[in-house]
């Protein structure tokens, strides 16, 4: 990819009308690629731990080809400073048989967006799942497009967010079962917590279905803290600040929960301590 | 131990308590009793302090301090223990969990594994099943009859001087009441403690034995009795109090 432009995108209301297409075959400033291969039968566990310093909006992309009847778990952790713009493209290709699970948990930053591209083939797997948070007044996003190419892949994507003050978290997932992928299977949810006055989440889960037999769920929510959970807790002796922690870290552990490595699971769980 | 004297409170704008006079000491389970919107669960989030309640004449005292400007948790924190009539879900968080983090606000000294041990105790005394604590608190893995189980458990387990139970008997099966009120009898008969309980149930009070009855009308406490007066106003319907 040629380097010629630097890749514009404002804090502010998610433009809906945004896909992948609009990033991928574009032209900026790439500062960094990796790709993650998986060779037929190979079964693997990663984590890669995203900590960026650059300060211009620059955009990284990671590449994950999984070869025929491989599998890959692989868990991304990226905390972002207040003051960085970031994109994250990921290019996944999962070959016939193949299983993907991949665990995001993104924290923080000006504007740090991921965006996910998925192309499935026959008897695929691509289950995804965590964590879009942003505490510190800036905008953090997952967008994601899963295409069903092949038939009898299956696609789950588990997305929750966290808006703290003048926050804001966008999960935009759309998934395809294109006329060849007969019998597929497709489930998006998404569940978000505003936990800060002015706090935004916006989400927008999409399904499409072209092939037969092909079945689909979604679901989407947004709450702000109930205040007779917290009532309910304070009643029992626990203090404000302790009740709002207690609901948004039982809030959180619904996806860290999924991580199946535990230690990985004990430095996510810090890394959403605040 | 808990006076409330001439509380009158709104709650935006309408009087849901006028004039409530009501003394609980040690030992005295007192029932509360009345139609619906008759005033009993505002007492109840009166007592709580609950601050969508507009107070504005009268006193609630405990152990003879006002806690008139105690909060929630504060009042808990002194020994008193309201439960709620309807319990929310806390997705996330396990019934076992959930004690620790009540006991260590309770700054209880008890080890882990003396709680462990207690705890273990207490869900063989409730009936309850042995994965009870690794259940999610007031979620569908929990009946109706387990959420108040789980309530009464907490009761047991931090050891309050007053209760206050509103319509914790509500929803709970049939064939489960009888044992039910009589744990919460036998907690409170043989550790002396202070209720407060409000019901629509003869049978609960048959089980539970107040000691007082206190009936409600449009938000006043209308008459007051022994026993003998639920038993009366079951009979008759709470229009003989207006």
């Amino acid at each position: 990819m040629a380097i010629h432009s630097v890749l514009k995108a404002e804090k502010g209301d998610p433009d809906w009308q945004f896909s992948p297409e609009d990033y991928f075959g574009k032209e900026f400033k790439i500062i960094d690629a990796s790709t993650v291969e998986m060779g037929e039968g190979q079964n693997e566990k990663v984590v890669l731990r995203q900590n960026p310093t650059e300060k211009e909006l620059l955009a990284k992309h990671l590449k994950i080809s999984l070869q025929k009847n491989s599998i890959l778990d692989l868990t991304i952790l990226n905390e972002l400073d207040s003051n960085l713009q970031q994109v994250f493209l990921y290019d996944i290709h999962i070959n016939m048989g193949a299983t993907l699970t991949l665990g995001l948990f993104v924290k923080d930053g000006m504007l740090n967006k991921h965006i996910i591209q998925v192309i499935q083939e026959e008897g695929s797997t691509f289950s995804t799942y965590g964590l879009i948070s942003n505490t510190v007044e800036g905008d953090t996003e997952i967008v994601t497009k899963v295409i069903h190419k092949g038939p009898d892949s299956i696609s789950n994507q588990v997305f929750l967010g966290i808006a703290g003050k003048e926050s804001q978290t966008v999960y935009q997932g759309v998934a395809i079962a294109e006329v060849e992928s007969e019998a597929s299977q497709i489930g998006i949810e998404n569940s978000n917590l505003i936990i800060g006055e002015n706090g935004r989440c916006y989400s927008k889960p999409e399904t499409y279905l072209d092939s037969e037999f092909s079945v689909c769920a979604t679901g989407s929510e947004t709450n702000t803290i109930n205040p007779e959970k917290l009532g309910y807790l304070q009643s029992k002796g626990l203090s404000l600040e302790d009740s709002q922690n207690i609901i948004v870290n039982s809030f959180r552990d619904q996806v860290i929960g999924l991580i199946t490595q535990d230690l990985i699971k004990e430095e996510v769980k810090e890394m959403y301590q605040d | 131990m808990i006076k409330i004297k001439n509380l009158t409170a709104k709650i935006k704008n309408i009087d849901v308590l006028k004039n409530i006079n009501l003394t609980v000491n040690p030992g005295e389970i007192h029932a509360i009793m009345g139609a619906r919107h008759s005033g009993k669960s505002s007492l109840a989030h009166a007592i709580l302090g609950n601050p969508i309640l507009d107070i504005h004449e009268g006193n609630i005292t405990f152990n003879r301090r006002s806690i008139m400007d105690k909060t929630i948790e504060q009042r808990n924190l002194l020994g008193i223990f309201t439960t709620f009539q309807y319990l929310p879900i806390l997705d996330g968080i396990s019934n076992f969990d959930l004690t620790k983090a009540i006991l260590k606000a309770h700054k209880d000294k008890r080890s882990l594994n003396e709680i462990e041990k207690e705890y273990k105790l207490l869900i063989k005394e409730l009936g309850l099943s042995s994965n009870h604590g690794h259940k999610i608190t007031n979620n569908e893995t929990m009946t109706a009859t387990e959420c108040k189980k789980n309530e009464l458990l907490q009761i047991m387990i931090t050891d309050p001087k007053l209760i206050v139970l509103d319509e914790i008997d509500a929803d709970i099966e049939e064939d489960e009441l009888e044992t039910f009120a009589l744990n919460i009898k036998n907690f409170l008969k043989n550790k002396k403690k202070a209720a407060i309980v409000i019901t629509h149930s003869k049978r609960f009070l048959d089980l539970l034995e107040p000691t007082h009855v206190n009936i409600m009308v449009q938000g006043a406490i209308q008459r007051k009795g022994s026993q003998e007066l639920y038993k009366r106003i079951v009979e008759d319907g709470y229009t003989q109090c207006s």
